[in-house]
């Protein structure tokens, strides 16, 4: 013990104030969340909640919502995310090679990503205003029919998910840009020589070879779409048409800030985190990532 | 001492000096200096502006307090001021709409303002401007209003209506498709019609109202189901409202002179000023089939005091509060800003008296019905705007929407409780 | 199996001078041939517009028969080995042999024949299941091999293979690479930056510099009559002396020292007051005691167990001797340096030119 002491006492001493911190910010708050999860915390027993064991977790499965909720987040993340992957890795593996102007599509691309997610959200609420909004206008334009962005149910859907694949894809083509321009060109040279053709190259080498750095940045893609509260919750205006548009984070949200329906929420943050920590296990054990990256 | 010992020493110092000094950062600084009083407010940019300015003179003739304001947005301040004060801390001063008293008021966050008050304090405020729950009142109002009128561009429209009928013949008029692209670009009338707020006018003018004495919702009735078809009508029937009219495409059109009227609130006016539009202000119209005027809720909006503030700070604050509630300050807010006081004094004050916009709003105003401030409202709010937009999209009949409103009314207040 | 022709090929990137500047060269049918030359000389180029993964500004490329300037690298048939190995680090040894085989679609069992084959020749047998991360330099280096000799190309392309190993392994696969040559005789342009390997190695040399070929020769050929002062310098280790030299009367004279025994009827035809270089490799040097000829002293001696280095100053300039056995002298002992002008080399002292037929193998006494 003495000598455990004496030989780290240095290092655990520079990090406990992160580790403090760390404790306060995130360990105190998750607790907390599981310990309200039981009780019937709300507006009217905010000083005086009592235990209520698992009725909330009864409600929240026999919620006639429900199964449209999750399926919604489903479709919501699924469509996303694969479209973050297939934009981005499709425009990386553009954008490396060499191409005059490279730089500027480079920076024109990302630019997406620099923006504020609140700014652009709005702003694409706006153009998928039926009448006025620039989306509609080019339909017009191209002599399409005007789509009911924001009053019919599926549509409504539709309208965050774009705005969240413009948002999203420059994030996955950065690390996929990273990820190509670790491959050595000699890879795709031999392959040449070998007489493979670009599609070979992109199925056998380019794909394979960015897995390493796809699959942690897919887990994260998906966790942080399952949880992006803000563009469906601006794009959709709160979940309209008629509270349709929710995903279960905005639906918790609306729970938890809008009806003040503390332990319903934190109930429902519950299922969401064991939803998600089920996924990731199993995507990480299915991709055959045990940290074996390299 | 070894080198290496020495470093270790050296580094144990730091780290535990850093520990405690965020220990320190999450204690509160120290008592010296002038006191702090912290104001958390909701204000539109405009009115920021003048409050800075005497805030400002506060705080240099008074060399022992020093205000600081900070601005949040509706929603934001309500959860966060709840939360802080619920944990013991918070702002002194919280600024914003009359239904803060609500949740405030059923979380005991606020002093009732009638307990720091005196009640001949109290009575120099016009008696519209309180609310009282639960026996008290929560917030000491610093302008009363807050409600919808009928605009009208006056280059487009010479006499306001009187009448529903009236108000739709006006609008037919200048509903047109100018360039003859086959597409309308040319609107009557423009209004939020996304948000339920803008509905409850022609509720009253059929005789209806959102809850009743017990705060239980009353939407699946006659009266709305009547005003979800009139709703409905201006924008399907008559055609002088554009599909999905919200508060920006409104006020766009409006701004552009696309539009000859619109319902919209004293925070809007000055946009319409600045661009150009000469707008009349009138009440919104009587509804010539039951002989009643629509009925835009009121309400106002003012300061809350923090409930953990006490004695000496207590005692600062009050101090504060009456000075920004004084006539000199709403005099000022309503030539500027054109809302209507709260205090009598600066209510009979020539200077607003002679104000065409203030007395007009202030018509509009007598003929409304304040906005309860229960959180079930809040509910009823959120159970409103889907079967509102239904009906306007054509996917439900007004007698469905009314009946799915009232239910999903009824259950959101149960879930609230629960 | 196929000879690889080259003809005046010009190739630049940019606006800069060209890379290569005119590169004539012809590889025989089962030839092997090396490119040696420094870093930058233009000989990892030639590999690549070979290859068909660089164009040719100008210029023609022949392999066997056919001219393929203009046909992609999978139209050659050839087979590159890389520096860095460029295996494929998710596939396994045998998959990384078998790419370039499923790339031509051939039959499966076929395709397992072929690798296993390949496998048993480079002694991969074992190694079939790994990944390229759990094998040692030479192990990948092989299968570096095995995935070139697999195809059975036309000809095989080597750019540097050996030059991430360390020094006892590239013997050991110096060694291999050329048995495999033996029995596969497979027309073979091997380039390295590595004279040794390229004496070594080579059934013929061409040397490069600055984007033009110097000579080309067997390797004892380029030993003994380099066509210039480079490849004289470059070929051999330790290097050529190169010292000024000049006609005293008809005599040969170096530094303060003037040689009894005559030159070359060339060399006697120049104007006596032109200079010359005279190269003369380290072994032709004599060191010892007599004082008869150049005057030395010495700077450094390096035994390298059968033979030892000795560096010396003259007035003529810092040379290199070989001296066979362990050397008896000491440093800052004062000895004279003799030599055979007959084995001695002359150049061009501006243009570096080889100068007469001169040098005759073997030493003088």
């Amino acid at each position: 013990m003495g000598s455990f002491l004496r030989r780290y006492a240095q290092p655990y001493l520079f990090i406990a104030p992160a580790a403090v911190v760390m404790l306060l910010v995130v360990l105190y708050p998750f607790i907390y969340n599981f310990i309200i999860a039981f009780s019937n915390m709300s507006l009217y027993h905010l000083r005086n909640p009592e235990f209520v064991g698992l009725q909330h977790f009864r409600t929240i499965f026999t919620e006639p919502e429900i199964v449209s909720v999750f399926a919604k987040t489903v479709i919501w993340t699924v469509v996303n995310v694969a479209a973050h992957l297939f934009l981005g890795v499709g425009l990386a593996i553009l954008l490396n090679q060499e191409v005059k102007g490279r730089g500027i599509f480079r920076a024109l691309l990302i630019l997406p990503w620099a923006m504020p997610q609140y700014i652009t959200a709005l702003t694409w609420r706006g153009m998928f205003n039926y009448q006025y909004g620039a989306v509609n206008l080019m339909l017009r334009a191209l002599h399409l029919p005007a789509v009911p962005w924001q009053a019919n149910e599926y549509w409504a859907l539709a309208a965050p998910i774009i705005a969240n694949i413009w948002l999203g894809f420059p994030f996955m083509m950065i690390i996929a840009l990273g990820g190509l321009q670790s491959i050595p060109k000699e890879l795709y040279e031999a392959a040449e020589i070998d007489g493979a053709g670009w599609w070979f190259r992109l199925r056998k080498i380019t794909l394979p070879l960015l897995k390493p750095v796809l699959v942690p940045a897919t887990v994260l893609g998906t966790i942080w779409t399952f949880n992006n509260l803000n563009v469906i919750w601006l794009v959709s205006h709160y979940g309209e048409p008629a509270d349709k548009t929710h995903i279960l984070v905005t639906y918790v949200y609306k729970a938890a800030f809008h009806y003040y329906r503390y332990g319903y929420a934190a109930a429902f943050s519950v299922v969401i985190f064991i939803l998600l920590l089920s996924f990731v296990v199993y995507f990480l054990k299915a991709t055959g990532e045990k940290g074996a990256a390299g | 001492m070894t080198m290496k010992k020495l470093l270790s020493v050296i580094s144990g110092v730091f780290a535990a000096f850093l520990f405690l000094s965020i220990l320190a950062g999450c204690g509160g600084g120290g008592q010296k200096g002038p006191a702090r009083i912290v104001l958390w407010e909701i204000m539109d940019p405009e009115e920021r502006v003048i409050l800075d300015e005497f805030l400002d003179a506060y705080n240099a003739s008074h060399a022992d307090v020093e205000v600081s304001r900070t601005n949040f947005a509706p929603e934001q301040l309500r959860t966060q001021f709840l939360t802080a004060a619920m944990g013991g801390g918070g702002p002194d001063l919280v600024f914003g709409p009359a239904d803060n008293a609500g949740p405030f008021s059923i979380a005991s966050v606020v002093h009732p303002v009638d307990e720091i008050f005196p009640g001949d304090y109290l009575a120099r405020f016009i008696p519209l401007a309180f609310d009282t729950l639960a026996g008290h009142i929560w917030t000491l109002p610093a302008q009363v209003g807050n409600h919808l009128c009928l605009i009208s561009n006056s280059d487009i429209v010479k006499t306001p209506p009187a009448t529903f009928e009236e108000m739709i013949r006006i609008a037919s008029d200048f509903t047109a498709d100018t360039n003859g692209d086959g597409s309308i670009d040319r609107y009557g009338l423009v209004f939020e019609s996304k948000e339920p707020f803008w509905l409850v006018p022609f509720l009253g003018s059929f005789g209806g109202w959102v809850m009743d004495a017990e705060h239980n919702p009353t939407l699946d009735t006659p009266a709305m189901v009547k005003t979800l078809r009139f709703v409905s009508d201006l924008r399907n029937r008559y055609g002088i409202m554009p599909r999905e009219c919200d508060y920006q495409l409104s006020d766009t059109m409006f701004k552009e002179g696309k539009a000859a009227m619109t319902i919209n609130g004293h925070w809007s006016w000055r946009g319409y000023d600045d661009a150009g539009i000469p707008i009349i202000l009138s009440s919104i119209p009587k509804n010539e089939k039951t002989g009643l005027w629509a009925v835009p809720m009121i309400s106002s909006r003012g300061y809350s005091v923090n409930v953990n503030i006490e004695g000496e700070q207590l005692e600062r604050v009050k101090e504060l509060l009456k000075y920004l509630v004084s006539p000199e300050i709403q005099v000022a807010y309503a030539t500027k800003l054109s809302v209507i006081p709260s205090i009598r004094e600066a209510f009979d004050d020539p200077a607003v008296k002679k104000l065409d916009r203030i007395a007009a709003s202030w018509e509009q105003y007598q003929r409304g019905k304040r906005m309860p401030v229960v959180p079930e409202m809040r509910a009823i709010w959120d159970a409103m705007r889907p079967a509102f937009q239904n009906v306007l999209n054509g996917e439900a009949t007004p007698e469905d929407a009314a009946r799915a409103m009232q239910k999903d009314a009824v259950r959101k207040i149960r879930e609230m409780k629960g | 199996m196929a000879g690889v022709h080259l003809k005046g090929i010009v190739k630049r990137y940019g606006k800069g001078d060209p890379v290569l500047k005119g590169i004539d060269l012809d590889v025989e049918e089962s030839e092997f041939m090396v490119l040696v030359g420094p870093s930058g000389c233009g000989k990892s180029t030639i590999l690549r517009v070979v290859s068909g993964l660089e164009e040719i500004d100008s210029g023609e490329i022949r392999i066997g028969e056919r001219v393929v300037n203009d046909a992609p690298p999978r139209e050659r048939d050839i087979a590159m080995v890389f520096q860095n190995y460029a295996l494929y680090p998710h596939l396994k040894v045998y998959d990384n042999i078998a790419f370039g085989l499923r790339v031509r679609k051939t039959p499966k069992e076929e395709i397992d024949t072929l690798v296993r084959e390949a496998a048993e020749l480079l002694n991969l047998g074992s190694m079939l299941d790994k990944l390229p991360k759990e094998l040692s330099g030479g192990e990948r280096q092989r299968v570096a091999l095995g995935r070139a000799i697999v195809r059975k190309p036309k000809a095989f392309l080597f750019d540097e293979p050996l030059s991430n190993l360390d020094a006892k392994l590239r013997v050991q696969m110096r060694a291999e690479i050329s048995a495999l040559h033996q029995r596969l005789k497979i027309t073979t342009l091997y380039v390295t930056h590595d004279q040794v390997e390229a004496m070594t190695m080579g059934e013929r040399i061409t040397v490069l510099e600055s984007g033009e070929i110097q000579q080309t020769d067997v390797p004892m050929g380029l030993y003994e009559r380099p066509a210039n002062r480079f490849v004289g310098t470059f070929i051999g280790s330790p290097p050529m002396n190169i010292l000024d030299a000049r006609l005293d009367g008809g005599r040969l004279a170096v530094g303060e020292c003037i040689f009894s025994a005559g030159v070359p009827d060339e060399l006697r035809n120049r104007a006596d007051s032109r200079g010359f270089l005279l190269g003369i490799r380290p072994e032709h040097l004599e060191v010892h005691d007599r004082p008869e000829g150049l005057r030395a002293t010495i700077d450094l001696i390096e035994p390298m167990g059968g033979e030892s280095n000795i560096y010396l100053s003259t007035g003529a300039g810092r040379v290199v001797a070989t001296m066979p056995g362990i050397a008896v002298r000491k440093r800052s002992d004062e000895v004279f340096l003799r030599f055979d002008p007959a084995a001695a080399h002359f150049f061009d002292s501006r243009s570096g030119v080889r100068l007469g037929e001169g040098s005759v193998p073997g030493r003088s006494g």
